[in-house]
């Protein structure tokens, strides 16, 4: 019988709709077609359409309900709340639908009150929906309390935060108490997989065995390496990354024993990865093998280990910094030629995530959605304050038929909640747009994967249901408060024109409010952009154009001793040279440019000098590089001469260093003087000293550079930049057919050209400047807009005082004048207390990001200018207006 | 004769159907011929909105049938055309009527 009714939930749905006159007629002329369309075509069917029915007639009945009628009666029951038994339930529906019947009645309010207020929810939403997934969402590394990270760092190369020596780590494994387990992650490996169609080059992170167990998470399939696994000469196995076995291997249930070929070794997958691992940079990493560190190879100069331990028992992080520099002191003492400027630090979860700058970068965002979110209700504030001027008359009708006070408060609060909710749901729909928008300016390799994985998750849902529910008692409590509390006998005897002083005191003080906001965030927004014209002059003082690049990582299995892997690159490079269009070829280590190519940084001795202080041994990045690379990349050689062919392994070691290095550590001509680097026992003769290499425009900091020449110190892994006659683009195909000609099973990874390069490794900050630009401008546009209903609202109610003025004499100019002064004095006052607020703002964001001036007094002066031509055109419409008054007709106006 | 005597087309449709329906226009039966007739699906909502709009213009008339079981114990409301409401579907038919007379037939 239950299964014969109608669907319960939209019958109470229509019954709420529908006026109530017609209530039972309705649902009963449904219910009857309903009995008919079961039997004749089914309940689901017959379900489905009821359904659909009442979709489409709650709108039609709420809206279009006979409003007088409806009016008229809902004016008479509100003033009686307690006469039935579920009062406050049926007090609130009828205020709901009260309140939709209201705001249908006046369109154009509700649209641009939705639209404004959509717009700020939508950035708040899509801001934090990023916080979201960088402070709230569930990290990988669980208790994260006791958790703490080791990094080098190094404060001449401006490093905080490097990883460390394998050699250190294994010290500090055997010797830090406060550490009860320690493991270290090397995320710059890469492999040849072989066995699929293409030889593809895979990233694969090298890891200890203990791995899993500090950061308290388990595989989802398989297992983690063991402690045996992770031994030189065991086995060969590997773990897969959950998007690996998704893309590479297609959901394989049965991955878990297969075997695959990494750099040509055959190789069991012995687990798959959860996709929770899949966070920050550790989503870059396909495939888990273990590190297999070992006393006798691991480097105490290449620092390729990222290293994270649990505390041990009642351990804090500063006892483990004491043991960690404890260990530094000793390896220092042990081996001289480690003295440098080189140290060791301990962080905590927080600083490991992000460096101040980022947080301060967060903070910042979230303060400038937050003050958006506040000139949204402000501005709708006023636009309340408005309409409730006009509904004085309306609200004072009722109160006198008797109605009390918070149930009026209760019904204008309602719409506001209606007007907040629809505008949440609207907000949802720009936050996802928004979002896509940052995935596609960020870019792919902009090192920025955080944007990747942000999500509308149930948090973010969640948070933008609140503050739709908080909102309406921002914007319109106080609106509410002030209406539901009419003056009756003044109100109805004056003809409902509902003009009142107070309210335009509560509309100047939000407009102020709205100014200093605006321009405390335009203030800071004048600095940014100013860094982001900056780097678009970009200019690092080689030339980029028109050059191609790539890595070559050559597998040790194929290519076994250094002669082999030296004669393949040569092969590689002379492939590359004969390809049609190619002006010149250089191999480089690293390229320069590229963020994500492991660039080595070396501390080295001067012959001649007395030894320094530890902090002022000279360091800087190494880079291996073939005879012609300053030709072709054009970097000009100011003192000596570049590398030739004959810079070979038979020739004395020769070095390049750049006018950086020759400025900070030689007094005299560089050239001609031996340094030796790190613990390497070879003196290296200073053959020439080059150009500096920039990170932003000529005026940005140059960093310190060593050139050594590749056949003197051969390496496995390197970068080719190939500069092109015509567009680059066009050739990457024959560039790679070329590399396959000299050896078929080669991948070739990363090609990009060097603009690319550079451009992506801007993108990120760039991505988040240029929100907080944007958002900085839609404050303006708002607090503008703001101005200008206020200005103009002032003006109509002095329609009749200007009217009496211009009658008795006084000239269109001084009208204008008083009006515009006026205006000036409002948002004088918000630009004293914005600017104030914008210079302190300005001072945080330079602390975190040196790139960034405090204070320029252009851009400060550039951005009032901008606020006062705003505030004079928001004046002068309304004023001039007001100037046109024809008199007799001003005075006739009230 | 002023523009607003004129009806709606959703008005006209509403209104020829009470005719066609005489005794038993209620909700269901209207929106079942309006169904069947013009092919459109319309909602229960739109048609109380309509007809109650027709009632204020005074073109029709209601009153409350007796409660069925098979509408769950709910009464029928019977919509009926007023005198004036005879008028206004006939001017209406009168001018579509005068409008479309010479027109050929592949307008039609």
């Amino acid at each position: 019988m239950y299964e014969k009714c109608p669907p319960r939930l939209a019958e109470r749905l229509l019954r709420w709709a529908t006026a109530r006159a017609d209530r039972d007629c309705v649902a009963g002329d449904l219910t009857e077609e309903f009995a008919a369309r079961a039997l004749r075509s089914g309940l689901g069917g017959a379900r489905r359409w009821y359904w659909w029915q009442v979709m489409r007639s709650v709108p039609t009945s709420l809206l279009t309900g006979r409003e007088s009628q409806a009016a008229r009666r809902s004016a008479i029951q509100l003033d009686t709340p307690l006469r039935r038994g579920d009062g406050t339930m049926s007090n609130l529906l009828q205020d709901i639908r009260y309140g939709f019947r209201t705001l249908a009645k006046s369109p154009t309010f509700t649209v641009l009150t939705i639209a404004t207020l959509a717009m700020a929810m939508g950035v708040n939403t899509a801001i934090f929906s990023i916080l979201n997934v960088v402070l709230v969402a569930d990290l990988p590394l669980k208790s994260p309390d006791t958790l703490g990270f080791i990094y080098s760092t190094n404060a001449q190369l401006n490093s905080a935060q490097a990883p460390v020596p394998a050699a250190d780590f294994l010290d500090y494994r055997e010797e830090v108490g406060a550490f009860a387990a320690l493991a270290g992650v090397d995320r710059g490996a890469a492999f040849t997989l072989t066995g699929t169609e293409e030889p593809v080059w895979i990233e694969g992170f090298l890891a200890t065995a203990n791995t899993l167990e500090v950061w308290e998470q388990t595989t989802l399939m398989g297992r983690w390496f063991t402690e045996e696994e992770d031994r030189t000469g065991s086995e060969r196995v590997a773990v897969l990354a959950h998007h690996a076995w998704e893309r590479r291997f297609g959901f394989d249930p049965d991955i878990v024993g297969r075997v695959i070929e990494l750099d040509g070794y055959p190789t069991t997958v012995i687990g798959v990865m959860r996709k929770e691992i899949e966070w920050g940079s550790l989503a870059d990493a396909e495939v888990w093998v273990p590190a297999r560190l070992n006393r006798a190879t691991a480097s105490r100069e290449n620092r390729t280990l990222w290293v994270m331990g649990r505390l041990a028992r009642g351990a804090t992080l500063a006892q483990a910094q004491q043991e960690v520099d404890a260990v530094r002191q000793r390896i220092v003492a042990e081996q001289p030629d480690l003295r440098g400027p080189w140290g060791a630090i301990v962080y905590d979860m927080n600083r490991a995530i992000a460096p101040p700058s980022t947080w301060t970068i967060l903070f910042m965002l979230g303060l400038t959605v937050t003050f958006v979110m506040l000139i949204a209700c402000s501005n709708v504030a006023t636009m309340m304050l408005t309409r409730a001027g006009a509904r004085t008359r309306e609200i004072a009708v009722r109160a006198a038929l008797g109605a009390q006070r918070h149930r009026l408060l209760g019904q204008l609060l309602s719409e506001s909640a209606i007007l907040s909710l629809a505008a949440g749901a609207l907000g949802l729909l720009i936050a996802r747009a928004s979002l896509v928008a940052l995935i596609w300016m960020a870019g792919e390799n902009s090192g920025m994967n955080i944007f990747q994985i942000v999500t509308l998750d149930r948090t973010v849902l969640l948070f933008t249901l609140g503050v739709a529910l908080v909102a309406p008692l921002l914007f319109g409590f106080g609106p509410a408060l002030r209406a539901s509390r009419p003056d009756l006998n003044e109100t109805l005897r004056e003809g409902g024109r509902g003009t009142s002083g107070g309210s335009l005191r509560g509309r100047r003080f939000l407009v102020t409010a709205q100014v200093a906001l605006a321009l405390s965030l335009m203030i800071v927004a004048g600095l940014l952009m100013k860094s982001m014209a900056a780097s678009r002059n970009y200019d690092p003082g080689f030339d980029t154009d028109r050059m191609m690049t790539m890595r070559v990582d050559l597998a040790e299995s194929v290519y076994p001793t250094s002669e082999d892997q030296r004669q393949a690159f040569d092969r590689i490079y002379a492939a590359l040279e004969a390809v049609p269009g190619v002006e010149g070829v250089a191999m480089m280590g690293w390229r320069l440019g590229a963020n994500d190519d492991p660039a080595v940084t070396r501390s080295f001795r001067i012959e001649g000098q007395p030894e320094p202080d530890p902090a002022e041994v000279p360091s800087g990045f190494y880079n291996v590089v073939s005879a012609d690379a300053l030709a072709v990349l054009g970097l000009p050689i100011v003192g000596g001469r570049g590398f030739t062919k004959s810079d070979n392994a038979d020739a004395p070691p020769a070095v390049i260093i750049n006018e950086h290095l020759a400025d900070r550590h030689w007094t005299t001509d560089p050239v001609g003087s031996r340094i030796r680097i790190g613990t390497d026992d070879r003196w290296l003769e200073v053959v020439g000293v080059m150009g500096n290499i920039h990170s932003g425009d000529t005026s940005a900091p140059s960093f310190p550079i060593l050139f050594v020449p590749v056949a003197q110190s051969p390496q496995r892994q390197m970068g080719f930049l190939a500069r092109t006659a015509g567009a680059p683009l066009a050739l990457t195909g024959a560039m790679r057919q070329a590399i396959w000609s000299v050896d078929a099973n080669q991948p070739v990874a990363d090609m990009r050209t060097v603009n690319q390069l550079i451009e992506d490794s801007f993108a990120g900050p760039m991505t988040l400047f240029s929100i907080f630009v944007a958002f900085a401008a839609f404050a303006v546009v708002m607090s503008a807009a703001g101005l200008y209903g206020v200005i103009s609202y002032a003006v109509s109610n002095r329609t009749r005082e200007i009217g009496i003025r211009m009658a008795l004499g006084a000239r269109t100019a001084s009208v204008l004048a008083m009006i515009t002064r006026q205006a000036l004095w409002l948002v004088g006052i918000g630009m004293v207390v914005g600017g104030a607020a914008g210079v302190f703002l300005g001072r945080i964001m330079s602390s975190a990001i040196p790139d960034i001036d405090a204070f320029d007094l252009r851009s400060l002066v550039g951005v009032l200018a901008v606020f006062v031509a705003m505030t004079l055109l928001a004046t002068w419409i309304p004023a001039r207006r007001a100037s046109r008054v024809d008199p007799a007709i001003a005075l006739r106006s009230e | 004769m002023s523009k607003g005597d004129y009806l709606g087309e959703f008005e006209i449709v509403v209104l020829s159907t009470l005719l066609h329906l005489g005794d038993n226009a209620y909700g269901m039966t209207i929106r079942c011929v309006i169904d069947e007739r013009t092919g459109r699906s319309v909602s229960i909502g739109a048609i109380y909105a309509t007809l109650r709009r027709l009632e204020r213009k005074g073109l029709v008339t209601s009153h409350l049938g007796e409660p069925t079981a098979e509408r769950g114990g709910r009464a029928k409301r019977f919509f009926a055309l007023e005198p004036a409401g005879e008028v206004a579907v006939a001017r209406s038919r009168a001018m579509f009527a005068r409008l479309w007379d010479d027109l050929p037939e592949t307008h039609g």
